[in-house]
């Protein structure tokens, strides 16, 4: 069983919507109790880091996680704030994040471009993991809505990298844990299939 | 502005009791058929993105049809927005809930800002949608732009500049703003790239081109000349007003040969 974390700002509804339609069981999740109970764990999140990161303190989510997902190695996807969190900080809000990952959250830079990145953007892989197989050959589109990015310190877990004025994380790698930018849920068949390989690998 | 961003064709669905309807400049709405249907046979025709309004919610008061909406989430794998009817934080959070991840508002916004402002410090700017119907007036003093707000389906005058209005909008937290023309509502004569233009300049969000469209050079005005971010496409896909109607495919087709860049469709 998939657990999908709703702390009631993010898309946990969506992204069960799209297990479903893969034909893939999940359940919306709120207590360190449930997520202790499934195999795999979804962060989603269109909210803020900051709203995000209380709610993990607040309800103990976020001990539980770390007890799952680094501990016991349990599959983990995280989607678009629940990337950003993965880092050690984010400019929104200035927060501290929850630091699996080096690096930090930066805002787009103003001025140029429209800021929040809202669109389907290409996205170049840069891993050989097979999950993302094939998606070069053409390069694909993801659907962003993001105003904040992350800037890995370490490259090895950049796994796809779009272009809004800077280069950004659009997918991260690391161990058992995976985590996209976009929105992989809303990305159409091309985010479908990426999230099966996640859900089933 | 620069956009590194495919255009985007959105589908907008205006919804009366489930169902997608038709309006020509807000009236006269014939029934195409069920929202679920419709909204499965344009996400795998490759549209980019849906917006629901359930166009009665505000004029009767309640929040919007949230079973509707759900049925409609279970479809389609792209961008979903929800509007009308929304009047609180709390039927942001239904709409959210049921599946969008953007909420769409229009007349409450006009008469309470504050609803724009507090539902992005809940829910992000990028979930908050100004949506706003404007109709072509005289420049004057007070509509500097010369176009005005209408509210509540178009019929409520407010006096209201439109470019004001887009960039207060913003400055309160909208992520993305809605021009929607009821003078070139259903007329397929083309979008009004005037006021278009002159709000995607005004503001740093991505603007919406909504009203009017009836041919793939419409498209192509509103993202080369008005510099719309994404284009509404009703009528061309489904209206039974259209002499014939596209599929996004051949939409997209259009726009590739006249060098706009779009999400290919597989």
């Amino acid at each position: 069983m998939i657990g999908i974390i709703d702390y009631k700002a993010g898309n946990a509804r969506s992204v069960q919507y799209a297990l479903t339609r893969l034909g893939i069981e999940a359940q919306l999740v709120t207590t360190p109790n449930e997520i202790e109970g499934v195999e795999r764990i979804v962060l989603p999140g269109v909210g803020s880091a900051r709203a995000t990161m209380d709610f993990l303190h607040d309800s103990g989510c976020g001990a539980a996680l770390v007890r799952r997902v680094l501990d016991e190695g349990a599959p983990f996807l995280g989607i678009c704030v629940g990337l950003q969190v993965l880092f050690d900080h984010s400019e929104e809000g200035d927060v501290t994040c929850l630091g699996w990952l080096p690096g930090a959250v930066k805002r787009f830079p103003s001025g140029g471009l429209r800021v929040p990145q809202i669109g389907w953007n290409e996205v170049s892989v840069r891993t050989t993991d097979d999950r993302f197989a094939g998606y070069d050959e053409p390069r694909r589109h993801f659907y962003f809505v993001n105003s904040y990015y992350a800037a890995p310190a370490d490259e090895v877990v950049l796994a796809a990298t779009a272009n809004y004025g800077e280069d950004f994380a659009a997918a991260v790698v690391s161990g058992n844990i995976m985590a996209t930018q976009f929105h992989i849920e809303k990305s159409g068949p091309d985010g479908l299939e990426l999230l099966r390989r996640w859900a089933t690998c | 502005m620069g956009d590194v961003l495919t255009k985007r064709l959105i589908a907008c669905f205006d919804v009366v009791d489930g169902r997608v309807t038709k309006a020509r400049q807000f009236e006269d709405n014939i029934d195409v058929g069920p929202a679920d249907e419709i909204a499965r046979d344009v996400y795998a025709g490759g549209i980019d993105e849906i917006i629901f309004y359930d166009i009665l919610a505000s004029a009767q008061r309640r929040a919007p049809d949230i079973a509707a909406v759900r049925r409609v989430a279970e479809e389609v794998f792209v961008p979903f927005a929800v509007g009308g009817g929304v009047r609180s934080l709390d039927d942001m959070l239904d709409v959210l809930d049921a599946g969008a991840e953007k909420v769409s508002v229009d007349s409450m916004a006009v008469r309470h800002p504050e609803i724009i402002e507090e539902g992005a410090r809940e829910f992000g700017r990028q979930a908050v949608l100004l949506s706003m119907q404007v109709k072509r007036r005289e420049v004057t003093n007070d509509l500097p732009s010369g176009y005005e707000i209408m509210i509540d389906g178009a019929r409520t005058a407010t006096g209201i500049d439109a470019v004001e209005w887009a960039k207060r909008g913003t400055g309160l937290g909208a992520g993305e703003v809605c021009v929607n023309s009821i003078d070139g509502d259903g007329t397929h004569a083309g979008y009004d790239l005037a006021i278009t233009k002159a709000i995607a300049e005004a503001v740093d969000v991505p603007v919406i081109a909504s009203g009017g469209a009836g041919a793939v050079q419409h498209l192509v005005d509103a993202f080369t000349i008005a510099d719309a971010s994404a284009a509404i496409i009703s009528s061309l896909l489904y209206s039974p007003r259209m002499e014939r109607n596209s599929t996004v495919r051949e939409l997209k087709d259009g726009l590739v040969a006249a060098g706009v860049s779009v999400r290919p469709t597989s």
